[in-house]
């Protein structure tokens, strides 16, 4: 996490904090916390026998976390001593706002897993019934035409 | 409020108000969120000043709503919203994104940086991302937005924990509370710097003036 991970490897956030200073710290800290965060709130959904709340709670954490990368890096480009401040309530806003497009994002995917399901469900059902399904009379058209009183 | 003066004479631009202005926010936000009296709570002054700003600020409304405890909520971010122009004004007034130190400072880490190309991408895709915001506090697009409150939609059962946090603990609700706007008044003072010197940031020289 951070963006400084990506040219110094993983360190741990302690000694990236020793080495690089406050920028580093707060660069990783909204990232740690999102991480903290999504691991926790999947890991409840996933115990409380949620699946559709733990793949919100996943996605919602996860993009949270690369919220706070494209923050604290859209903060960066703050010139001399307002990199600071902006590294820091940029990641932080990052993480957020990406966490709200992630629970959209899950929201999606829970929608598209439903729509996945019912369609097997039928075809599973018509694969294990056939003749069940093979049985039953023709579709009518559903068009009737009224006949008036002069016939 | 005076920027420092160095010893050249040129004005220097300074971040310690901005910190001064967070960490008096933050003061208030705890103030109101754990200290405030239910007298003052349904003081009708106080109520009528946080109705007030709920009218003006959808996100207000939005965050009481679910709130544990929605009148002390309402009351606390109401505050905290009425501080979000008065550290706009303190993130521009000594982070001026006009002046020309502002400029040459970004010249000179331009020039210096390795990775130019990396450097354009992100500054692109940030204006596209504060520029979407931006649209979407003044009602013309409809994503994110701190101000409407609408990165915090539907019920905050259904929320990641990142996005329930407010709505389950007071001092949750005090974090948020203290963050949003300050994170509101960034993006707009991000938003004007990287606009405001777009050519500096692509590393463009200035055209010579005709003599």
């Amino acid at each position: 996490m951070g963006a400084f991970l990506e040219t110094n490897g993983i360190r741990s956030a302690s000694a990236l904090g020793v080495q690089y200073g406050l920028p580093a710290l707060l660069t990783d800290l909204p990232g740690g916390i999102g991480a903290s965060f999504a691991f926790i709130d999947t890991a409840q959904a996933l115990a409380a026998n949620n699946p559709q709340q733990a793949v919100v709670s996943g996605t919602g954490g996860v993009l949270s976390i690369a919220g706070a990368e494209a923050g604290a890096a859209a903060g960066n480009l703050a010139p001399g001593a307002w990199k600071i401040p902006a590294v820091a309530v940029g990641a932080a806003a990052g993480s957020l706002i990406f966490g709200s497009i992630g629970m959209q994002v899950g929201n999606w995917i829970n929608g598209a897993i439903n729509i996945f399901s019912s369609s097997f469900s039928s075809i599973q059902m018509y694969v294990n019934y056939p003749a069940q399904y093979s049985s039953m009379p023709p579709m009518q058209s559903g068009i009737s035409i009224p006949l008036g009183p002069h016939n | 409020m005076e920027n420092r003066i160095d010893q050249t004479g040129k004005k220097e631009m300074t971040t310690r108000p901005v910190f001064i202005a967070m960490f008096i926010s933050a003061l208030l936000a705890v103030t109101t969120g754990f200290f405030l009296s239910s007298d003052a709570i349904t003081s009708k002054y106080i109520a009528s000043f946080s109705s007030l700003v709920a009218q003006i600020v959808p996100c207000v409304s939005v965050m009481a709503q679910n709130a544990i405890d929605p009148s002390r909520a309402q009351i606390t971010w109401a505050l905290q919203w009425t501080c979000f122009p008065i550290i706009l004004m303190i993130w521009l007034w000594f982070g001026p994104v006009w002046s020309k130190e502002m400029k040459q400072a970004i010249l000179k880490e331009t020039s210096e940086s390795p990775s130019i190309g990396k450097r354009r991408l992100i500054l692109v895709l940030t204006i596209f991302a504060l520029g979407s915001l931006i649209l979407s506090d003044f009602g013309v697009a409809d994503l994110w937005s701190f101000f409407r409150g609408t990165i915090f939609y539907g019920t905050p059962a259904k929320m990641p924990l990142i996005l329930r946090v407010p709505f389950t603990s007071n001092f949750g609700m005090i974090l948020y509370a203290w963050f949003v706007p300050l994170a509101e008044a960034f993006c707009y003072w991000m938003f004007l710097l990287l606009v405001v010197n777009f050519k500096s940031y692509f590393y463009l020289p200035e055209p010579v003036p005709k003599s």
